[in-house]
């Protein structure tokens, strides 16, 4: 009985937060026991019937023939599949204009882009995805910094997991600049940037000297560039061609830089070099490219993926919200899977590899005991196109309810009532069998088509 | 025959791929653990005997003759060649003659670029047949045609001809009219129409013009044969079109002029108007299919759009067909299909939006869009359920012939 | 028309040789490009015509002798598509799509150096032709590198099936209204581009790729046009459509391109039976790259009978002038080429360029 009005009580809690009434506070004191038909716990091998224990928003214990604690309030999903929330390592939908129309603004920062009530956020939470990096986009050649957050809250400052996250290097040319120029306009900024260091240290060494005051406050703007020299941040560095891969290496060797490469559709021809470094990569939502064979004049399907894992590259998979095809996680996945990808592999690229490429392995991407507990109650399978996500806990906290999910509703269902049906015998009657009713018929008793003018 | 020796035997068809000249394996048998042939109900392991590029035969228990080469694919699931009914790509130079708003003569098939990438990459997603229309720029843009994607000659390729008279309502032709582009000396801008208002009266006037001639028993110019074809009911009129909108003004042209047979194509708001459509027995070719408005056009005639657009429509009675529509290129429509039916369409209504719909919709079914003795041998070969995410096209064959192999990569546009 | 090419014509030359009474070629093999290669073989050249070709043949009186013993003679090449002296902006006249009564050769620049040029590349006839920017231009002339230049003022109409006749405001946009177009002007007999059919000119249908070749053969069935086909794209995709027909195949320069399925193109063409030629859509490739692409054609498998055949015969009957040209043979116009080698053999230099019996170039060493 105690279990039951507890169990009443955390949906009551959970419909809260649904309906958004509430600002979200510190995280729920409760131990809460999620009873799973499956746990996909992504670390270690697949639990039926396996049990969740979640205790202050972190997963406090995870198995089989677990002891649900006596205070703990249960969320029975014995017909349901359990498995972390989604992690998508690079974004930058959901925040409008994704770039600043300037080549080098590393001091803007996606979290004042970031929309916490766009339709994508919406989107994101819906279809399972609870982590992600809000990073400027691939226009500019120092974009900014990014900004992890997860997909539930009301305000930037309640989404963000970690601020400060990553800085965005694009080295594809804006406009009709070259990539010469736009390396060299890369290289030249890092040369100001030494000679700024080098007169700061001189003033700094000057004033000590002479043990006048000194302002020890570092250009603003240029703070993102020295953490990442000192590397304090590392360059998701999209590269939109193969060979860019190789100028992002030189990059990073140049001026000990730590990457990611954010990887343009047809970057698959970097596979060897990227296995050779072991970085793993962010791939492009086309998942396949065609190339056209020009002896043979053919077409040829590279799967990117499969490319990437026969090279032994890990990848993080990402969405294009805007299309079709390529909307969800799940969907990118499953798709891996048909192209000969193994299952675990496939999820571990939208779970536990992204986490790792945006430094939180610590906290998202898995079910272990001390991570922050995000996770999916799925109808099924998570690669099954017949499953929804049912509902999303993130941080221990009931965020999201298919079955309270009026929008969802409103997605599939007809928008306005339908018109009322015509009593029989009117005349918009579906004209059927006999003769044409133009021919025979007396010119001059047809209707002329209104505003017919002689052209 | 051992697996071995069909394996040897299933390379040396892929290396003949689907053109070049007849060879000893014009006997094909496709062995499979599904069969989904749309005219029955599925078979769970069975045989698709080909001969000299038809189906003869669909079974579990007969023996297959000797000297044929087999294909068979563990756990695969046999389906007919997937059908893309709108498609507006594998065109030489302009799909539309914009030297004038109502081109009913226009026939689109000799724009058509047989041997275009798009189709080498359209067969590899499982694409057999498409129904190639003219492009939007003209009111009445003229017919279609119906070709295969992979065939050693243009009569091999060639399904049918023409079959419709295709109408653009919406914004699509009046793009770039309203001021007149810098041009050379002969330069035939300014065209009409400017204006949705325009569009209808190009149309309206173009239909009145003919149907007044048919009235008087006038000699019809070449170009209004087609339309007078259309008000006679032997032709079927296809609107393209997005908003609710111009589904109403487009049922109100067919009562107006006694057009018996419509099709309405694109249609991304029809679901708003499934029960008027399915009552007046329209059947519709959707696509392109969106979750959000991608172009201007879409987002100011089409924002509203319904993931479930399909099933609404199916569910009301309407025959729907998919079609990629101005995508610009071939679109996977295996994943249009497991998406549409994650969002609410029916299996079978979601199977029969790439297969035997499309075909009856295109007037083709003798042919296409099923497997029964006597159809063409368009068959994909899928990993797994043609419904889930996880399957992947393995092998496509084309009239009898293998013209995709994944194991291989091969695809047979090579030869020509 | 013919002014303007005698004046430019004489401009060109390198102080042609007239030599009225005649002209004896003798002692190296002779490839007469209808047979085998006659060695110690002689061709003899009286008023501009080929007299008499063989082993015997002995200079009449007053005939000037040459002896190339060791060397080797053939027909002069004949380019049956080329745009030589046509500057690259003004390859294709717009204003109208179908242009019967356009005068190809009004825009022909002969002080230039490509056609001076051109004289050294053993190139003796060419059809002179514009862009492909219209459905249908025409008449085309044969023209002669040499001091009468018009074999033939009215050789070919150009007609173009693709879409680099299609401009975007101009009638047709599309390829359906420009065949419409096309089988509208070719098939109106009273009109210019009828009277020209009906002079003999021969259609040079340029297409590109399969698709358009097939729908330029359909053109061309379909009409019952006296015709060639200017293949663009890979040959080696066109044999088998092409195998079997009697229709000269016209190859651009295979200098623009070394993938195989170029190269083995006019050799698998010619295996089947087709009549292939060479052009080099000059200002695409220059007159001197002919040979190169029959050359390069030998090193891809076709048989150097075959190729040299090519880069005469086949580039006459695609010009509608093989019973002027494209063969030493009695009654032939004298056209002639001394190479120091084997015709194909490039290290062997052009020696000397006869047309019409008289010299236009020959090869003073450095």
């Amino acid at each position: 009985m105690v279990r039951a009005s507890r169990c009443a009580a955390v949906i009551a809690l959970a419909a809260a937060w649904v309906a958004g009434t509430g600002a979200q506070d510190a995280p729920v004191r409760e131990k809460i026991a999620v009873k799973a038909g499956k746990i996909i716990p992504i670390s270690g091998p697949d639990i039926e019937n396996g049990i969740i224990v979640i205790q202050d928003g972190r997963i406090a214990a995870v198995g089989k023939d677990l002891e649900v604690p006596w205070d703990a309030n249960v969320i029975d999903a014995a017909d349901k599949v359990v498995m972390p929330g989604y992690v998508e390592a690079h974004t930058s939908s959901g925040m409008g204009t994704p770039n600043e129309r300037v080549l080098e603004v590393p001091f803007v920062s996606a979290k004042d882009g970031v929309d916490p009530k766009s339709v994508f956020m919406e989107d994101s939470l819906r279809d399972g995805v609870t982590t992600m990096l809000a990073i400027p986009g691939n226009d500019t050649l120092l974009g900014g910094t990014g900004v992890a957050i997860k997909t539930f809250g009301l305000t930037v400052e309640e989404l963000l997991v970690r601020d400060y996250t990553g800085l965005k290097i694009s080295l594809q040319p804006r406009g009709d600049s070259s990539r010469m120029a736009h390396l060299a306009r890369f290289r030249k900024y890092m040369a100001d940037l030494d000679r700024y260091l080098g007169e700061y240290a001189d003033r700094k060494a000057d004033a000590e000297a002479a043990k006048k005051p000194f302002d020890e406050e570092l250009d603003p703007q240029k703070q993102p560039m020295i953490d990442l020299k000192n590397g304090l941040l590392s360059a998701f560095v999209y590269c939109p061609e193969a060979s860019d891969v190789v100028k992002a290496f030189e990059l990073a060797d140049e001026y000990k830089l730590k990457i990611v490469p954010v990887l343009g559709p047809r970057c698959y021809k970097a596979a060897g070099l990227l296995a050779r470094r072991g970085l793993p990569a962010i791939l492009d939502s086309a998942l396949v490219v065609w190339e056209t064979n020009e002896d043979t004049e053919t077409e040829e399907m590279k799967v990117v993926p499969k490319i990437m894992a026969d090279a032994g590259v890990k990848f993080a998979l990402q969405r294009d919200p805007n299309n079709y095809e390529t909307r969800y996680l799940w969907m990118a996945a499953a798709r891996c899977v048909a192209y000969g990808i193994s299952r675990e592999e496939a999820l571990k690229s939208v779970t536990l590899y992204p986490a790792e490429i945006i430094g939180l392995a610590d906290r998202v991407g898995s079910l272990e005991v001390g991570k922050d507990a995000n996770l999916l109650i799925l109808t099924g399978d998570p690669l099954d196109a017949q499953t929804w996500v049912d509902q999303v806990l993130i941080e221990g906290k009931v965020c999201y309810r298919r079955a309270e999910d009026e929008r969802l509703k409103r997605l599939l269902e007809e928008r306005k009532p339908p018109p009322e049906e015509k009593p029989p015998g009117d005349e918009a009657k579906p004209p059927e069998g006999g003769e044409a009713p133009a021919e025979g018929a007396p010119a001059d008793k047809e209707k002329p088509p209104a505003g017919k003018a002689e052209p | 025959m051992s697996r071995m020796a069909a394996g040897v035997l299933a390379v040396g068809v892929t290396a003949l791929a689907c053109a070049g000249p007849a060879s000893a394996a014009d006997v094909l048998a496709v062995k499979a653990a599904h069969i989904i042939t749309m005219v029955g109900p599925p078979l769970d392991g069975g045989t698709v005997l080909i001969r000299d590029g038809k189906v003869v035969r669909i079974g579990r228990d007969f023996a297959i003759p000797e000297g044929a080469a087999l294909i068979e694919v563990e756990g695969g699931t046999v389906m007919p060649g997937l059908i893309d009914a709108n498609a507006m790509f594998a065109f030489r130079g302009e799909p539309n003659e914009e030297s004038e708003e109502i081109t009913p003569d226009f026939e689109v098939l000799q724009a058509i670029d047989r041997d275009s990438p798009d189709l080498k990459r359209a067969v590899q997603l499982g694409i057999t047949t498409l129904r190639v229309a003219p492009g939007n720029a003209n009111v009445i843009a003229g017919s279609g045609a119906v070709i295969k994607s992979c065939g050693p000659s243009l009569e091999s390729v060639l399904v049918k001809e023409g079959g419709q008279l295709k109408v653009v309502m919406g914004n699509d032709s009046t793009g770039g009219n309203a001021t007149p582009r810098s041009g050379r000396p002969t330069s035939f801008y300014y065209r009409q129409p400017t204006t949705r208002m325009g569009v209808v009266w190009l149309l309206r006037q173009a239909l009145f013009r003919v149907k007044t001639a048919l009235g008087k028993g006038e000699a019809l110019t070449p170009s209004d044969t087609a339309i007078a074809e259309a008000l006679k009911g032997k032709l079927p009129v296809e609107i393209s079109l997005r908003s609710a909108v111009d589904v109403e003004t487009a049922f109100e042209v067919m009562d107006e002029f006694g057009l018996r047979r419509l099709v309405l194509v694109g249609c991304p708001e029809g679901y708003k108007l499934s029960r008027e459509i399915a009552r007046r027995g329209v059947p519709v070719i959707l696509g392109p299919l969106y979750a959000y408005p991608r172009t201007w056009r879409e987002a100011s005639e089409a924002p509203d759009v319904s993931l479930n657009s399909a099933g609404l429509l199916a569910q009301a009675g309407v025959k729907v067909a998919l079609g990629s529509g101005d995508g610009g290129g071939p679109v996977d429509l295996l994943a249009w299909v497991v998406l549409t039916h994650r969002y609410g369409l029916p299996r079978e209504a979601a199977l029969a939006a790439v297969t035997t719909n499309a075909a009856d919709i295109l007037g083709v079914a003798d042919r296409v869009g099923s497997l029964a003795p006597g159809k063409d041998a368009d068959l994909v070969i899928l990993t797994g359920d043609p419904l889930q995410a996880t399957s992947r096209v393995d092998k496509v064959i084309v009239n009898g012939r293998v013209a995709y192999d994944a194991q291989s990569g091969a695809s047979a546009h090579g030869e020509g | 028309m013919s002014t303007r090419w005698l004046a430019a014509g004489t401009l060109a030359l390198l102080g042609p040789v007239a030599l009225g009474a005649g002209l004896l070629v003798r002692g190296g093999t002779v490839w007469t490009g209808t047979g085998e290669a006659l060695e110690g073989g002689a061709v003899l050249i009286r008023d501009g015509k080929v007299a008499a070709v063989g082993r015997d043949v002995t200079a009449p009186q007053g005939v000037r002798t040459i002896d190339v013993t060791g060397k080797h003679v053939c027909p002069g090449f004949v380019d049956p598509h080329s745009s030589l002296g046509l500057p690259t902006w003004e390859m294709d006249e717009t204003v109208e799509a179908v242009a019967a009564e356009m005068p190809v050769d009004a825009a022909v620049w002969m002080d230039r150096p490509e056609v001076r040029d051109a004289v050294s590349s053993g190139v003796t006839t060419l059809v002179l032709a514009p862009g492909g920017a219209n459905l249908l231009v025409g008449p085309c002339p044969a023209l002669k590198l040499g001091p009468s230049p018009v074999l033939k003022a009215e050789a070919a109409i150009k007609v173009t099936v693709g879409p680099s006749a299609l401009l975007w405001d101009r009638k047709p946009t599309s390829l359906p209204a420009l065949l419409d177009m096309l089988r509208g002007a070719l098939s109106d007999t009273e009109g210019p581009v009828g009277r020209l059919v009906a002079g003999g000119a021969i259609a040079q249908v340029a297409c590109d790729g399969l698709a358009d070749a097939e729908r330029a053969l359909g053109l061309i069935d379909g009409l019952h046009l006296k015709a060639a086909l200017l293949l663009g794209g890979a040959p080696s995709r066109a044999v088998d459509l092409l195998a079997g027909r009697d229709l000269p195949v016209v190859l651009p320069s295979l200098a623009l391109t070394p993938r195989d399925k170029f190269l083995v193109g006019p050799g698998q063409l010619a295996g089947r039976g087709v009549k292939v030629a060479f052009a080099s859509f000059a200002p695409a490739t220059q007159e001197a790259d002919l040979r190169t692409s029959a050359a390069l054609a030998v090193g891809a498998g076709m048989s150097p009978a075959a190729a040299l055949r090519a880069l005469t015969l086949g580039g006459a009957e695609a010009g509608g002038v093989a019973d002027r040209v494209g063969s030493l043979e009695i009654g032939k116009d004298g056209d002639l080429v001394v190479a120091a080698r084997e015709p194909l053999d490039l290290s062997g230099a052009i020696e000397l360029v006869v047309v019409d019996g008289e010299i236009i170039y020959e090869r003073v060493p450095q």
